[in-house]
């Protein structure tokens, strides 16, 4: 669906996206993940013919920007980062408007309203609506004229829980359902792992890793983490030679032991055991799996959400 | 700063040092009464016909008439417009001061003829002021606001062609401009009775070129502004000498001659004395087909330039 080659953007001295090249299948749904000016938001604005890259190319369904962009407009559909919309418009008189822009008929505008599920707000001033509604309108502007493929700059960036957890369901079913290729950009990890079938991970204009959830964790992040506390001190003799031992790691605060094993299922039990045989007593005790955010800083020793 | 010497200029013609255009309209050949006038150093006489005269009074050219009439001087003003008002007392008084006192009688005559009073200067004036009102805030202030927000960038991303835009932005700042011409007008016209003494078409005709003059400077003005308080500046930039110096509320003829020669070309002054003539001279639509072809030509220059150099993203 989308190729990219090469596709370098420049602000001045600092180069937003260099030498990126991707390749999204139809059907996928690509999750762009990254931590604020990574270079998202210049990338998919490439991507949706709003930017003109410096260098390299971009093609979509084989087609390009500068000789097919009336077509192009009508295969993509997209929301940018933060839309305002007109204040003293009301929300069905604003897709009503979009629609026309589309040559399509009010129809339609109440069957995306319908989708996004904004129907009670039909009437409301653009204004007045929640952060989570209003990026439900844009999404509903995207959706207008059946795009198929969809670009998506942090629907949710801002949102509470509950708002951003509509807009998922709502993505899922357009992905399962409509079949739409379905790009988003986020710096929230749980989106990505959530939603997307696949997660190029982003930053200063370059991919670090691309894959699926599992892939990209066992190859970049790969064990499972152990904290737990503890009054007496533990030595790290006798932790190494846990099953699936990796490393230990400092821990955040004094009296607490972190540990990085293999697999916690299977290490977690002599580590009980360890632990009873030193009459030690156990006052927390916490096991994760790895994330994207280790895997992030693991890769530039960075945090992925600050 | 340009603003704050404009004002300064307006301010300092308001002071008592202010010249007094008259009209002297007389069938005797000049006299001691005319040098007696032409003494006076505040006061610049234009001799005229009666005709002329009227025609100096209602472009704001002069602010009084006098007529030697007999034995007697006849002041005729509008005892409405502050400034002639000032200016007939202050020439009153240096005719009868000194030793030298002026022997004949003074008289008033108060002008009502519509056409002629303060009013009717005013008011075609506030019509123009409109105009560029209306294009300037409507059209650029939208198109700022939209870039901000974002919108412009959402917009052009449909298959919408960017002139369709434009246009619905001009169409729709013409019709809310129509309308808010016409009630000052109807205002006007039902409180003052002031009235179009010329061809309506010659109106119309000035009317559209306004906008099409003042819409294409709003869109080159916003043509890359990408915060309001820049575009608040530029706008008020354009806006605001215009308004005062153009001959809204008081004519520019007050300034020195070699800005005279520069304000009259000004958009703002080009639409308000023409649409003054049509109300108040009965211009046809051959006398205003010059200055609208000029509007027009402004706003597809600067229309033109703006789009060159438009940021729709
Ligand atoms: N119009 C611009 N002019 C100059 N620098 C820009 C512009 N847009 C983005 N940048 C810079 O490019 C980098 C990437 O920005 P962006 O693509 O918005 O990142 P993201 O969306 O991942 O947060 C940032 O360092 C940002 O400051
Ligand atoms: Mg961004």
């Amino acid at each position: 669906m989308i190729q990219l080659s090469g596709v370098t953007k420049r602000y001045k001295s600092l180069t937003a996206v260099q030498q990126l090249s991707l390749e999204v299948p139809k059907g996928s749904f690509l999750g762009l993940l990254g931590p604020n000016g990574a270079g998202k938001t210049t990338l998919v604005e490439m991507i949706e013919g709003l930017q003109v890259p410096d260098e390299g190319e971009i093609r979509i369904d084989g087609l390009n920007w500068k000789e097919h962009g009336q077509q192009l407009r009508k295969l993509v559909g997209l929301s940018l980062q933060e839309t305002r919309f007109m204040e003293k418009v009301t929300v069905k008189e604003t897709l009503d408007l979009f629609a026309s822009f589309y040559n399509l008929p009010r129809s339609r505008s109440d069957e995306v309203m319908q989708m996004v599920e904004l129907q009670e707000k039909s009437k409301t001033y653009t204004v007045q609506l929640s952060g989570g509604q209003r990026q439900r309108l844009a999404l509903a502007v995207a959706l207008l004229h059946k795009p198929a493929l969809l670009l998506l700059d942090e629907p949710t960036t801002g949102l509470d829980p509950h708002a951003r957890r509509e807009i998922w369901y709502l993505l899922q079913q357009l992905h399962q359902e409509e079949k739409t290729t379905l790009v988003l950009t986020t710096h929230y990890m749980e989106e990505a792992s959530y939603l997307c079938d696949r997660i190029v991970i982003m930053d200063k204009g370059q991919v670090l890793a691309d894959g699926n959830l599992r892939q990209l964790l066992n190859t970049f992040a790969p064990g499972e983490y152990i904290e737990f506390k503890t009054p007496l001190p533990m030595s790290l003799s006798k932790l190494e030679k846990l099953q699936g031992f990796m490393s230990l790691l400092p821990a955040a605060e004094p009296g607490f032991v972190r540990l990085k094993v293999k697999e916690s299922a299977i290490a977690l039990p002599p580590l009980l055991s360890l632990l009873q045989s030193e009459s030690a007593e156990l006052l927390s005790l916490e096991c994760r799996k790895s994330t994207l955010d280790d895997l992030f800083l693991n890769l530039t020793g960075r945090r992925l959400e600050e | 700063m340009a603003l704050a010497a404009v004002l300064g200029f307006a301010f300092s013609k308001s002071s008592p040092e202010k010249e007094i255009r008259v009209a002297w309209v007389s069938s005797d050949q000049p006299n001691d009464l005319n040098e007696r006038l032409r003494e006076i150093s505040t006061v610049r006489l234009s001799m005229a016909t009666e005709s002329e005269a009227l025609t100096l009074l209602k472009r704001g050219k002069v602010d009084i008439i006098i007529r030697q009439l007999g034995d007697s001087l006849v002041f005729a003003y509008d005892p409405q417009h502050e400034a002639a008002h000032q200016a007939a007392l202050q020439i009153e008084l240096s005719l009868l001061k000194g030793t030298n006192t002026v022997q004949i009688p003074l008289k008033r005559e108060v002008i009502k003829q519509s056409g002629m009073r303060y009013i009717d200067f005013l008011i075609p004036g506030l019509l123009a002021m409109g105009i560029m009102n209306s294009c300037l805030w409507g059209i650029g202030y939208t198109l700022i606001d939209y870039r901000i927000k974002k919108l412009l960038r959402r917009m052009v991303a449909t298959p919408m062609p960017k002139t369709t835009f434009l246009a619905s932005q001009l169409i729709t700042r013409g019709l809310i401009a129509a309308f808010e011409f016409m009630v000052v007008y109807l205002f006007a016209y039902f409180l003052f009775g002031v009235v179009v003494q010329g061809n309506w078409l010659a109106i119309l005709v000035l009317f559209a070129s306004g906008i099409f003059a003042f819409s294409g400077m709003a869109v080159l003005i916003a043509s890359r502004a990408a915060n309001s308080q820049i575009g608040n500046g530029l706008i008020n930039a354009v806006y605001l000498p215009m308004s005062i110096v153009s001959g809204i509320f008081f004519s520019y003829q007050g300034f020195p001659d070699w800005m005279v020669s520069i304000i009259q070309w000004l958009p703002l002054s080009l639409l308000a004395d023409h649409i003054r003539m049509v109300f108040n001279e009965g211009a046809s639509l051959d006398q205003v087909a010059f200055p609208s072809l000029l509007l027009g030509m402004l706003g597809l220059i600067c229309l033109s330039l703006g789009l060159k150099i438009f940021k729709w993203y």
